[in-house]
């Protein structure tokens, strides 16, 4: 019993001491609390942040089946990671690193699938599981509908890494250094692929309104 | 103040700008730059209309088995690990094993006895035989002299 008591508590001595010597934002202590091995501090976690990092991933690739299921190979890499974990970024830049990386290289491995393709394309376009607005008109509705598939359509042509950057930029509100963090790539990089990109929706939503 | 328009990379600027993401004092210098410049009025108008735009995609509300699936995954996560760790393991268990049996099998009770054994056991017989013999000869010899002096007593 002795034998299993002392790395527990050394465990946990080691999680204190870091709480102490860094301010830590309550996601970087459930997992520092998840790798000194409580399992609800991962619950908590998950679901303090999988709706983050669904939306995240549906605006990538335009399905909520297969955002749900990034989600969920997303989480089960932080998990896996906790053992490893510290913290000395911010834990949403460092969870949209990995989601950021699963999301493209799905995107990358996807291109050579035509099929998974032209059911994602028709998927982009519908506007699936949008819930109507009940306050609109049918007339309302169907103008609503109408840009909604627009705007999915305009985000899907864009390039994925410049696609990453939009979403992290305008849905997250993540700032430039958050967002180069979670590319692996350099702010100026970041603010170039935003420039290009926003060119582009502006080019493709010019006659929306 | 130059036109963010016009110069390399402040167009970035402008769509910071839209974005709400500058100080106050930027926006203010901004704004008074707008008035005067179609270009950036422009730019700005357009950028917002983008912004605006985007705003319509709403996220879509997770299902309801999303945590239950995870928690399932996870779960065989941790098996598939565990199976990981002992799949080496397995076969080397088996062979320690076998080793083990044929070990016992081949132990005491059915071993059979070694040739450095069996030298040894040839060893002492004949040893055994010498020293009978050798007794044999010193017999002889203590009964020879007894035997001349018994005539010589005799002569």
């Amino acid at each position: 019993m002795a034998k299993g008591l002392w790395p527990q508590l050394f465990g946990s001595f080691g999680v204190r001491k870091h709480m102490q010597a860094i301010a830590l934002e309550p996601d970087a202590e459930l997992m520092l609390r998840a790798k000194a091995g409580d399992p609800a501090s991962f619950e908590t976690l998950v679901e303090r942040q999988r709706g983050p990092v669904i939306n995240f991933l549906y605006r990538m690739v335009g399905s909520q089946a297969v955002a749900e299921e990034l989600a969920q190979e997303v989480f089960l890499r932080v998990y896996r990671a906790r053992v490893s974990y510290q913290p000395s970024a911010k834990f949403a830049t460092w969870l949209f690193r990995i989601a950021a990386h699963v999301a493209l290289n799905y995107l990358r491995d996807r291109k050579n699938d035509n099929r998974v393709m032209s059911l994602e394309c028709a998927g982009w376009a519908s506007g699936e599981l949008q819930v109507a607005d009940q306050r609109l008109t049918a007339e309302q509705e169907m103008i609503r509908r109408a840009r909604l598939a627009r705007v999915r359509q305009a985000i899907a042509a864009l390039p994925a890494k410049q696609r990453a950057a939009v979403v992290m930029h305008k849905y997250h509100g993540m700032e430039y250094s958050q967002i180069a963090a979670a590319l692996d790539c350099s702010e100026s990089a970041v603010k170039s692929l935003l420039f290009r990109a926003y060119e582009r929706l502006r080019t493709l939503l010019a006659d929306c309104v | 103040m130059e036109c963010p328009a016009r110069v390399g990379e402040n167009p970035q600027v402008l769509i910071d700008y839209c974005a709400g993401a500058v100080p106050a004092d930027v926006a203010a210098e901004l704004e008074r730059h707008l008035e005067q410049c179609p270009l950036c009025r422009e730019f700005c108008r357009a950028q917002a209309r983008v912004w605006s735009e985007l705003d319509i995609w709403e996220p879509a509300a997770v299902s309801a088995s999303f945590d239950a699936c995870l928690r399932e995954r996870l779960a065989q996560d941790g098996g598939r690990r565990w199976k990981w760790i002992w799949k080496p393991a397995i076969p080397l268990a088996a062979v320690a094993a076998a080793i083990l049996v044929v070990a016992l099998w081949r132990g005491p009770a059915g071993a059979p006895a070694s040739p450095i054994t069996k030298k040894s056991e040839s060893v002492d017989v004949e040893q055994v035989e010498k020293a009978l013999e050798d007794i044999d000869m010193l017999k002889q010899l203590y009964l020879a002299p007894r035997a001349e002096t018994d005539s010589g007593e005799k002569l």
